[in-house]
């Protein structure tokens, strides 16, 4: 689907619509093209053809974002938010210590502070579309359920992010988020699969879809 | 927010901020800019200007004092701080590009040349402060005259251009390479075009070598824009014409920097598309 010279090449044939509110869960292997898709259709990469990416506004949080290491929780949003207390709310109920530079946060806490500044620009944005490269990566499984069930929309969490925006959520393993398809994306292709209940692995969410995986490889 | 969501506030505040979704990308490059090493050259200018005449001879007259004051003043507006504004741009640079800023904003809809400048905007407020500070410092030396103002404009304009040009260059190089290549690149250019083009130009006067005399003609000429020499002597104002010949060699030069620095950091944070 899209390219860049670093990256391989992902093929997909057809328009994937996006559900308001709904969630898409990619899995795949590592290089299989994940990243390239996601940025394919959030307008970062060039589409090699057949469309432009998403018909409408996205935002896109890497697998690495690195803040000003110097800033602290509550500095940072104000640098990014003209209204941020609901933002730096969202920190300190995901536990995230306002007042600790964020070179000096843990991995975890980390991870909080991204998810959070991406959700927030989705929801200044009103984003059709949010898609999360490994978010849950470095999360303690406490945070995981907790954003696995707010994104679902199985939870009323004490966060609440946009419900406008579809979310595509990239990730190798645990409980996801009730989702509406998985996408797998292997070797290259990209192709949709019905809901699974646990994400040990893309080829397990493969062959339980009855997909052969060497299918995929080839 | 949108369908129900209260996140983040009124509908209404949202909207403003969203109108230039790169703000928030100048504050992030603002605090890794100034990050106590722009302070700390702050004060050691301060101190260094101010205290300057200690180190001369008790004998020499007050103009000397002056002089020596607008020397130091200007050493921190043509050396030390445009040294730490294009160490801070690769930086920067780097950062868009492995930090993974670049993709984010990017996403967001905020187009490549967007992203460049505002990215670049906060060193080139640092290398501004010392070039309006000089001045200052050259006017309350002297005194004011209607020639000294013309002369600090001058001095302020030549050097924003040429300052403004390398930082966009190091910008591009610390996101094509890294922040310490950015960074050494950078500067071998900046101190080529101030010191070293002009060394270039004695030993070419003396060898009288067609080699050398080309090198010479197509090497960027940057200390045509440092003025610090007739501040130092208060010559006052370069006559307009004169002025309007150099500044327009500067803006050329400085174009072409800028479009290089362009096109380095496209290739560095892989901005084919936007």
């Amino acid at each position: 689907m899209g390219r860049s010279p670093a990256t391989p090449v992902i093929e997909s044939s057809g328009a994937i619509d996006f559900p308001e509110g709904g969630v898409t869960l990619l899995v795949g292997n590592n290089g299989g093209g994940k990243s390239t898709f996601l940025q394919t259709i959030c307008g970062i990469l060039p589409a090699l053809e057949g469309g432009d990416g998403i018909d409408g506004a996205a935002v896109y949080l890497p697998e690495e974002l690195n803040f000003p290491p110097t800033l602290k929780g509550r500095q940072l949003m104000s640098a990014l938010f003209r209204s941020p207390d609901s933002a730096t709310e969202a920190l300190l109920l995901l536990g995230v210590p306002l007042d600790t530079a964020f070179g000096k946060l843990s991995k975890g806490n980390r991870q909080k502070v991204r998810i959070v500044v991406t959700e927030a620009f989705g929801a200044l944005k009103r984003a059709d579309l949010i898609c999360h490269d490994e978010p849950m990566s470095g999360l303690d499984l406490i945070t995981r359920k907790l954003l696995a069930g707010i994104w679902g929309g199985t939870r009323e969490g004490p966060i609440v992010f946009s419900k406008r925006a579809h979310r595509i959520i990239a990730m190798h393993a645990g409980v996801p988020p009730r989702h509406q398809r998985v996408l797998v994306a292997v070797g290259g292709k990209l192709r949709v699969i019905p809901p699974i209940a646990i994400c040990d692995s893309w080829m397990e969410a493969t062959v339980s879809s009855g997909v052969d995986p060497k299918e995929m490889i080839s | 927010m949108d369908g129900g969501n209260s996140f983040l506030g009124s509908r209404s505040k949202g909207d403003d901020l969203m109108k230039n979704t790169a703000w928030p990308l100048f504050w992030l490059s603002w605090s890794r800019a100034v990050d106590g090493s722009f302070e700390v050259l702050l004060i050691a200018a301060t101190a260094i200007v101010t205290y300057a005449p200690w180190a001369l001879s008790e004998a020499l007259d007050p103009t000397s004092w002056a002089m020596s004051r607008v020397q130091a003043a200007c050493i921190f507006a043509w050396v030390a701080a445009p040294t730490l504004a294009i160490g801070k741009a690769a930086t920067i640079g780097s950062v868009e590009r492995e930090g993974g800023l670049g993709s984010f904003f990017s996403g967001m809809g905020v187009p490549c040349r967007t992203r460049f400048l505002w990215a670049a905007l906060p060193s080139l407020i640092i290398s501004a402060v010392f070039l309006v500070g000089a001045a200052l410092v050259y006017e309350s030396s002297f005194g004011w005259t209607v020639g000294r103002t013309l002369l600090s404009l001058q001095f302020i304009a030549a050097g924003v251009v040429v300052q403004l040009a390398i930082i966009l260059l190091a910008m591009g190089a610390g996101a094509a390479f890294s922040a310490s290549g950015g960074t050494v690149m950078t500067l071998l250019v900046w101190f080529y075009g101030l010191y070293g083009v002009q060394l270039l130009g004695l030993m070419q006067a003396g060898a009288n070598s067609w080699a050398l005399g080309s090198v010479w003609v197509f090497s960027p000429q940057l200390w045509l824009g440092d003025l610090t020499r007739r501040m130092v002597f208060d010559w006052g104002g370069m006559p307009w014409s004169q002025f309007a010949g150099i500044f327009s060699y500067l803006v050329l030069w400085g174009a072409i920097a800028s479009l290089g620095g362009y096109a380095l950091y496209r290739k560095g944070t892989g901005a084919f598309y936007r």
